[in-house]
């Protein structure tokens, strides 16, 4: 079976500074890998790249076998990678003038849903996350809790077959942060995720991680 | 049969008569508005967030419509075009502010957190992009084409000057100037005035509230700057659609005053611009300096007024709105109102020493523009973090401390900004010149009265230089300011 993903010999630049020296990593479908690493290790950086946010310098990138990025060519859009991302900071990245439902909306309608299913559809999704009573509410009136669990809507609306974690657990406290990552297992077994989370907290690598990669000044250890 | 007129018919009549002519001046500002937002928000979108070549610069040049007093875009379009009437007004009332719409959109596209286009891009692309970014920055750019429409249904030389052209072009502004002059009675010009100050805060009121809005809400949180968007095969042609809107909106302007100033029909000639340059400067060193002594006053004047008032505006928000709307009223009343205010105001036994002066112009100018200075800074302050100031008066500065060595350097680069643009905009003062006899003598109010005895080599040497001290405060502004945006309210 070919990985889902697989990173080799990447390099990163921004300005000339080098973020991700020679990156390599191999993550199987359904894991759970869990990269760690200090700030500024380049866990965003590494993230944003497999989604084709970020341009790279030299490596490539293969998501399932095919090859989406190499050097400096990106040969995939990003919302043709099959990825979905959980940004770093909570709701952040959350269209602030969308309800929970119009948020939804949008990405279905981008996946060309017919307008007729798009509102049940979308529903269905909220109540996924457990946001259905809250789908009239727009970003700024939800919680840091809902407004990660929106973001996981959005990303899992999307039907990604990868989902790039970055930091999620970061702005949550103690229940919210158990409530996530068993949201997160339980969506794993049931849709065949592959998860790929990055953190700085040694503390989440022994949550649910099926593999580990430690990450430190834009290069894998070890 | 003999038919008898009662004051009634009269009236009636007046009525009817006031309705037609506002009519057709909001039309003229919707046609206004119109235009600056078809050409504002791409070209606004584009500079700053697209990679289309030539962007650099073409940002700062975007600009020179807007610096450039509305009087010389007109006589650029009459000698360009044989365009007269409501569609000579508009094209360049919507040229002259459409800038403004760029302005406000390029700041608007640039606070977008590049966390929501980047997942915008994710679920669906370029389009997925464009559809989250306009709705994102649409109420902006249509509260920025309400100042445009604003700006317009208020104009008065403009219309003035193209109708002694063409065909009369009565818009509403005349009817209050010919309210006021018709025994110099400034209760009529007030209540002629009305309907017009009403149409202006319908336009205004709804504008402040959206700007101030996405003002506060741009710097939430840790905030992400967004990538620009790759356009892919439309880079190229984009960017030189971008190259020639600035030349037919920027550089054919100046570049048919520079023609007319070297002889224009007679036979252009660069010897003859290098002569009528220095005659113009010659006869019109008295205009020039009192336009940049009575703008660099005013503009000194409304420093710290709108460092105070628009710091307190920012951060009293129970104050914010109502604080605004009664700032920015000055701004957007019919400038033929504003000075026929100060002449009531000013021109009295009491006032006399100050009303024959050269500081009228300044009093009259600072008064019209300060509104600038404090929206300047209070967009600004709401900007800053007000954790600076807290921890400052915990430390134990008091209230003038903090403002002296806290505010003062967190805010000078706004400061100045909006210093540069209140100067500009004194120096391009019109319409409430033309009714104060001490601002009679600007070096625009004589480009006025030379362009309605005729044009030859000195009156477009003479507009040159005012262009010349327009666009290089502004344009410097607009290089240094860059993103940041300092001094646009």
């Amino acid at each position: 079976m070919k990985p889902a993903v697989l990173v080799h010999q990447l390099r990163v630049e921004v300005a000339g500074q080098p973020l991700l020296r020679q990156v390599s990593l191999t993550v199987e479908p359904g894991a759970w890998c869990v990269v760690v690493g200090p700030s500024g290790a380049g866990k965003t950086t590494l993230l944003r790249a497999i989604a084709g946010l970020q341009p790279l310098v030299a490596g490539y990138i293969e998501l399932e076998g095919v090859r989406v990025s190499e050097g400096r060519v990106s040969l995939v859009p990003p919302e043709r990678r099959g990825v979905g991302l959980l940004f770093q900071g909570g709701g952040a990245g959350l269209w602030p003038h969308m309800t929970a439902q119009a948020t939804v909306e949008f990405v279905l309608s981008c996946r060309h849903v017919r307008r007729a299913e798009r509102a049940s559809q979308a529903l269905r999704w909220l109540e996924l996350v457990e946001l259905g009573p809250l789908a009239a509410r727009r970003p700024g009136e939800l919680s840091g809790g809902e407004a990660q669990r929106l973001a996981l809507a959005r990303a899992l609306a999307a039907e990604p077959r990868t989902l790039l974690l970055d930091e999620p657990l970061g702005p949550l406290d103690a229940p919210l942060r158990a409530e996530l990552v068993q949201r997160l297992a339980d969506l794993r077994r049931q849709r065949q995720l592959t998860l790929l989370h990055v953190t700085h907290d040694p503390g989440e690598v022994g949550l649910h991680g099926t593999s580990v990669v430690r990450l430190d000044h834009g290069t894998v250890d070890g | 049969m003999a038919w008898r007129t009662s004051g009634a018919d009269v009236a009636a009549l007046d009525v009817a008569r006031g309705a037609g002519l506002l009519l057709r001046t909001a039309q003229l500002g919707l046609g206004a508005a119109a235009i600056a937002l078809a050409l504002g928000v791409p070209s606004g979108w584009l500079v700053a967030r697209s990679d289309a070549p030539f962007t650099s610069i073409v940002r700062p040049l975007l600009l020179v419509p807007l610096l450039l007093p509305p009087l010389v875009l007109a006589m650029a379009c009459v000698g360009y075009t044989h365009w007269r009437g409501g569609l000579a007004t508009a094209v360049i009332m919507g040229v002259g502010t459409y800038p403004l719409v760029a302005l406000y959109t390029a700041r608007a596209a640039e606070r977008i957190d590049g966390r929501r286009v980047d997942a915008a891009r994710l679920v669906g692309g370029l389009w997925a992009v464009l559809r989250v970014e306009w709705a994102l920055v649409r109420s902006v750019a249509f509260a920025a084409a309400a100042f445009a429409f604003v700006f317009t249904v208020n104009d008065f030389a403009v219309v003035d000057y193209v109708s002694s052209l063409g065909p009369k072009y009565p818009v509403y502004a005349d009817d209050i100037f010919a309210s006021w002059r018709s025994g110099n009675d400034t209760s009529k010009a007030v209540a002629a005035a009305w309907p017009l100050v009403l149409l202006t805060l319908c336009a205004v009121v709804p504008a402040i509230v959206v700007l101030r809005k996405s003002a506060l809400y741009a710097f939430e949180g840790d905030f992400r700057a967004p990538s620009r968007v790759q356009l892919g095969p439309w880079r190229w042609p984009l960017g030189l659609a971008l190259v020639l809107l600035v030349a037919a909106t920027a550089v054919a302007p100046l570049a048919r005053l520079v023609w007319e100033a070297g002889g224009g029909r007679v036979g252009f000639q660069w010897a003859v611009v290098g002569a009528s340059l220095g005659k113009a400067l010659d006869n019109g060193r008295a205009n020039l300096q009192a336009s940049l002594l009575y703008g660099l006053g005013a503009a000194l004047l409304c420093l710290p007024v709108g460092l105070v008032l628009g710091h307190a505006m920012a951060r009293t928000r129970s104050f914010l709105l109502v604080g605004t709307v009664l700032c920015v009223l000055p701004l957007c009343v019919p400038p033929i109102l504003y000075g026929i205010g100060n002449l009531a105001l000013w021109n009295r036994a009491s006032t006399a020493a100050l009303y024959d002066s050269g500081w009228m112009a300044v009093v009259l100018e600072a008064g019209r523009y300060v509104p600038l200075a404090i929206l300047g800074v209070a967009a600004a302050t709401a900007a800053t973090d007000r954790r600076i100031e807290e921890s400052a008066r915990l430390a134990g500065a008091g209230p003038a401390k903090t403002m002296g060595r806290i505010v003062l350097p967190a805010l000078a680069g706004p400061l100045v900004g909006a210093g540069t643009v209140v100067f500009v905009f004194c120096v391009r003062e019109l319409d409430a010149a033309i009714l104060v006899p001490a601002a009679n003598g600007t070096a625009l109010f004589r480009l006025y009265n030379a362009v309605h005895f005729g044009r030859d080599e000195m009156v477009a040497a003479l507009a040159l230089w005012i262009c010349f001290f327009v666009l290089v405060p502004g344009i410097l502004w607009s290089t240094f300011a860059k993103r940041r945006m300092g001094g646009l309210p």
